[in-house]
């Protein structure tokens, strides 16, 4: 039996104030790598499987360059059994359906059973990547899980799909098989910073002449530009009054809209705190 | 009467019973240890003076004993009396082969019986009292929760002192019977001649009988009272003394993941999961554990019902060593069963906040912080780490402070009122004193008010100081005693070179944690001092003066932060300098100084749940304040400082109580 992973490396930022007041682009010295938190998700609930069923054999995927390489590292040292780096410099430039159908190549040219990758890459949230792997694959695919239950033996099993306000779909699936993982139910373990350090095995795989990707000029899309995410700004009902008409003018021209939020922390004691809340309430009319 | 040595049969059975009785006691002594030698290398042989005096100390005065008053009374009493009566063994063990031996020249000969007899009868009384004391009054320590299901040990403590008793017994009816044949009963023997009145009546031949009956169960008794030390709990006669010796001195460190020089990170088998993955030394702990419950009573998890009891560690795991090591087993046979998970559960290695309060109580100087951190290893590298501290300890990694915020921000605190202009060092900069904030310092709003009366207050003393901005992390203290050595070592690398980068003559820092940290875990040049050793000097200096006084209806009491006071001794200092304050009433609660009772703890304890915890410690901390009559705790640490705050918010009897930081009720009134 085996479960392919797929993994991916993002950069965030932490808050808003680490971008380029003029050119809107987050300053690179302010983005912070690491694993995309869907993808562990991913691996956490694939290892999960295996620790179940023991005769599973868990494979990690990657595509990009050296950032690809350490998200594998990751991978290993979290407890895949193996790991496979699709090597290709500035991924962020390469169009998703292009993506797709290198790793769905490398996926398929190795057998599996069951493909699990992470909902939506935290940086990038385009939620694409799983659906056209399973596409180009053709195997079905679920996404957003929350909860997988498979029965290897049986070839299939139930998987628990994320709809809104807390409401699930429960699907029963039979393999081969594709999930997107949702994270949330469970944090994915924490991998030491030793293990991280060890020298992992990873398997680089170079493309074969035969199905090369860029020859079967796949891709409906063509890219004409690219560029790093913008912060966020916070969604709020009131533009912040402490600042001054320039900078408003300025952050508006940006796109930004940073703003105060209404009302605050409440603190104090319990009972006075109960009767804060029920005065704000009565305030705004909920009663 | 004719003694026992001068009968023809005596030479043998003496040397029979001798010879029995120490080869027996030499096996079990040969098999403990072996098992040491299992144990990982540890070396504590250095230092050789400071640990003699140490020995002397507290191993032969006692010194930790009367810290329980009648627990620690009876102890003494019962130690010099086997102290002094070590020698009439001897001398009665001689008599078997020589009627007329003795150890101690004659001319003391007659002084020594009188010392014996009293020592006997006193040892004997304190004997009977210490069993009604257990059986009857039943003090609390003895009656912990997990004492339930450890019924055995609580047999050991009644057959040694049954075994002291009839010790003592036979030799006064082995006196007595003598006395009643041809001496004068007197109130110089008074045991020996209350036993002679019994005998009185007695036909002589019966009389020999009961003479040499004692004689011969005396020697019996004592050879199976030695034989039974190693096998149980009483070991620690043998052990104690030695175990002091070794005992750890650097207070406040960690040991490292292995003694031996090479690369740790290579290595597979990292922290501790089986019973000879401890230290030698740490094996000879769980031999050494008397079980007398003083950790027990003073750990803070376990007084607000965490599933710790560092009391059941040592018991449980010395039962798993002996069961896994068993004296019939072949010499060469590992033990190799884990005992992480089965017998010590995970939540109960988690449950610690390394306050150190068991250490400070212990009588022989049993560790119990370095075997939880060696356990927490293998558990991070076992990925078995709670939940709630996986996003902290990510965010170490990643941005190098577990509060998540991005690195350049660090100094926010410090330049974001014009006030508190901190002098941010560049490399190769030079000052007097370097601060060290801590991330909590940094990033904590509660706590960066701490570091702005620090900066203020050292402002107005004119001090020269500076600070690392960006260039600092987090110091990694408690990422290291979470058991997460190979982060420790990425922040204490990144803090060291930003250190070395500059010039200074002191480190300073607000938490007790980071100097703990710096001063015991890296490897710095120059020394590191907490701030209220600053405050201190520049008081004494005279470059302080008091404006203004305390407000005269308020109640003070010093709340002892672990890392402070435990862990490196300073209890004094605060309090000199809260004493100097004009208009002081101050009150000390009960659990002060070496007995303070941890707050719940500092750094990722912030983060950690534990699951089963009936009260929180802070709460109960609170209420110990409340109790001694005080309206402000006073403390030295932000992490008290924030637990405590946070307390009494939830708690509805403190209501009018504060706490406040020594820094900041300083910085007010000068």
């Amino acid at each position: 039996m085996k479960i392919s992973v797929i993994l991916d490396e993002i950069a965030v930022m932490a808050d808003s104030s680490g971008f380029d007041p003029i050119s809107n682009v987050v300053k690179q010295e302010w983005l912070i790598h690491g694993p995309n938190p869907y993808s562990t998700a991913a691996l956490e609930e694939a290892i999960r499987l295996r620790e179940k069923y023991p005769d599973i054999q868990v494979s990690a995927y990657s595509l990009g360059g050296a950032d690809a390489a350490r998200v594998l590292t990751y991978a290993m040292a979290m407890g895949a059994d193996d790991a496979f780096w699709i090597p290709a410099e500035n991924i962020k430039f390469m169009d998703l359906w292009d993506r797709a159908f290198r790793l769905a190549n490398a996926i398929q040219s190795r057998g599996n059973d069951l493909i699990l990758c992470g909902r939506l890459s935290a940086d990038e949230n385009t939620e694409e990547l799983g659906p056209f792997i399973a596409d180009i694959i053709g195997v079905p695919f679920i996404s957003d899980a929350t909860k997988i239950d498979m029965v290897f033996a049986e070839q299939k099993g139930l998987v628990w799909r994320r709809l809104e306000r807390g409401d699930r779909d429960v699907y029963e699936a039979k393999l081969p098989l594709l999930i997107t993982v949702e994270r949330g139910i469970r944090s994915p373990r924490y991998v030491s910073v030793r293990k991280q350090s060890l020298p992992w095995r990873i398997t680089k795989i170079e493309e074969s002449s035969s199905n090369k990707s860029s020859d079967l000029n796949v891709s409906p899309v063509t890219l004409i530009g690219s560029a790093l995410p913008r912060p966020k700004p916070k969604k709020g009902a009131q533009i912040a009054t402490a600042l001054s008409a320039q900078d408003r003018l300025m952050m508006l021209m940006s796109g930004g809209s940073s703003q105060k939020k209404e009302g605050g922390l409440v603190e104090g004691k319990p009972g006075e705190v109960a009767r804060r809340i029920s005065e704000f309430f009565e305030e705004k009319g909920f009663y | 009467m004719i003694a026992p040595g001068s009968y023809p049969y005596a030479t043998i059975v003496m040397s029979v019973i001798l010879l029995l009785g120490i080869t027996l006691f030499g096996y079990l002594i040969y098999r403990r240890f072996l098992l040491l030698r299992f144990g990982s290398p540890d070396p504590r042989i250095d230092k050789i003076k400071e640990r003699a005096k140490k020995t002397l100390h507290f191993a032969l005065f006692q010194k930790r004993l009367p810290r329980y008053p009648l627990a620690g009374f009876i102890h003494i009493v019962i130690f010099s009396g086997f102290l002094i009566l070590a020698i009439r063994s001897l001398t009665l063990i001689g008599q078997g082969f020589f009627p007329k031996f003795s150890l101690l020249p004659l001319s003391i000969n007659f002084a020594y019986s009188v010392v014996t007899d009293y020592t006997e009868l006193l040892v004997m009384a304190i004997c009977l009292f210490a069993m009604i004391r257990r059986a009857i009054m039943q003090p609390a320590r003895y009656m912990h929760e997990e004492d339930k299901v450890n019924k055995k040990h609580k047999a050991e403590a009644y057959i040694v002192l049954a075994l002291i008793v009839a010790l003592m017994g036979t030799d006064i009816s082995f006196e007595g019977s003598m006395i009643a044949d041809n001496g004068q009963p007197s109130l110089l023997y008074p045991a020996s001649s209350v036993a002679s009145f019994f005998y009185a009546g007695f036909s002589e031949a019966m009389r020999q009988t009961i003479y040499l009956f004692s004689y011969w169960s005396h020697i019996v008794i004592l050879l199976v009272f030695l034989c039974y030390l190693p096998l149980s709990k009483h070991f620690h006669v043998i052990t104690a003394i030695p175990n002091v010796f070794f005992s750890k001195l650097n207070k406040g460190s960690i040991k490292p993941v292995f003694w031996e020089r090479g690369d740790w990170k290579k290595s597979d088998n990292i922290g501790a999961s089986k019973i000879t993955d401890f230290t030698w030394k740490h094996i000879f702990d769980f031999y050494t554990c008397t079980d007398c419950g003083r950790c027990t009573d003073n750990c803070p998890a376990s007084a607000v019902g965490r599933l710790l009891s560092p009391r059941m560690i040592s018991i449980k795991l010395r039962d798993h060593a002996y069961a896994s090591f068993p004296l019939s087993n072949p010499f060469r046979k590992v033990p190799v069963k884990r005992f992480l998970g089965d017998i010590i559960e995970e939540e109960t290695v988690w449950a610690c906040t390394t306050c150190g309060a068991c250490e400070e109580e212990c009588p022989v100087f049993i560790e119990y912080i370095d075997k939880i951190v060696d356990m927490r290893r293998y558990l991070v590298e076992a990925a078995k780490v709670p939940e709630s501290l996986h996003k902290p300890l990510l965010e170490l990694q990643r941005k190098g402070n577990p509060y998540g915020e991005m690195p350049q921000k660090r100094t926010d605190w410090a330049t974001s009122s014009n006030s508190t202009a901190v002098n941010i060092l560049n490399e190769s900069d030079q000052c007097d004193l370097l601060f060290f904030v801590d991330s909590c310092a940094s990033f904590d709003p509660r706590a960066q008010d701490v570091a702005r009366s620090i900066v203020t207050l050292f402002q107005k003393a004119d001090l020269d100081f500076g600070i690392l901005g960006k260039d600092e992390v987090d110091s990694g203290h408690e990422v290291r005693r979470m058991g997460e050595e190979g982060l420790f070592e990425q922040l204490s690398e990144r803090n060291t070179n930003a250190i070395n980068k500059r010039k200074y003559r002191r480190i300073v820092t607000t938490d007790p944690h980071a100097m703990n940290c710096l001063k015991n875990d890296y490897h710095l040049s120059h020394p590191v001092v907490h701030y209220s050793e600053v405050l201190l000097e520049t008081l004494n200096s005279g470059k302080l003066k008091w404006k203004g006084s305390i407000n005269g209806n308020e109640t003070y009491t010093f709340h002892d932060p672990c890392y402070l006071g435990r862990h490196n001794g300073i209890y004094d200092t605060p309090r000199k300098i809260m004493r100097a304050i004009p208009g002081m009433r101050m009150v000390e609660m009960d659990r002060s100084k070496a007995r303070s009772f941890c707050c719940g703890g500092g750094g990722l304890y912030f983060w950690h749940e534990v699951a089963t915890e009936k009260e929180r410690m802070a709460v109960k901390r609170v209420n110990m304040a409340h109790e001694a009559g005080a309206n402000v705790i006073v403390t030295a640490c932000p992490f008290c400082l924030i637990n405590l705050e946070e307390a009494i918010k939830a708690n509805r009897n403190t209501d009018q109580m504060k706490v406040i930081d020594l820094i900041e009720l300083v910085n007010n009134l000068v």
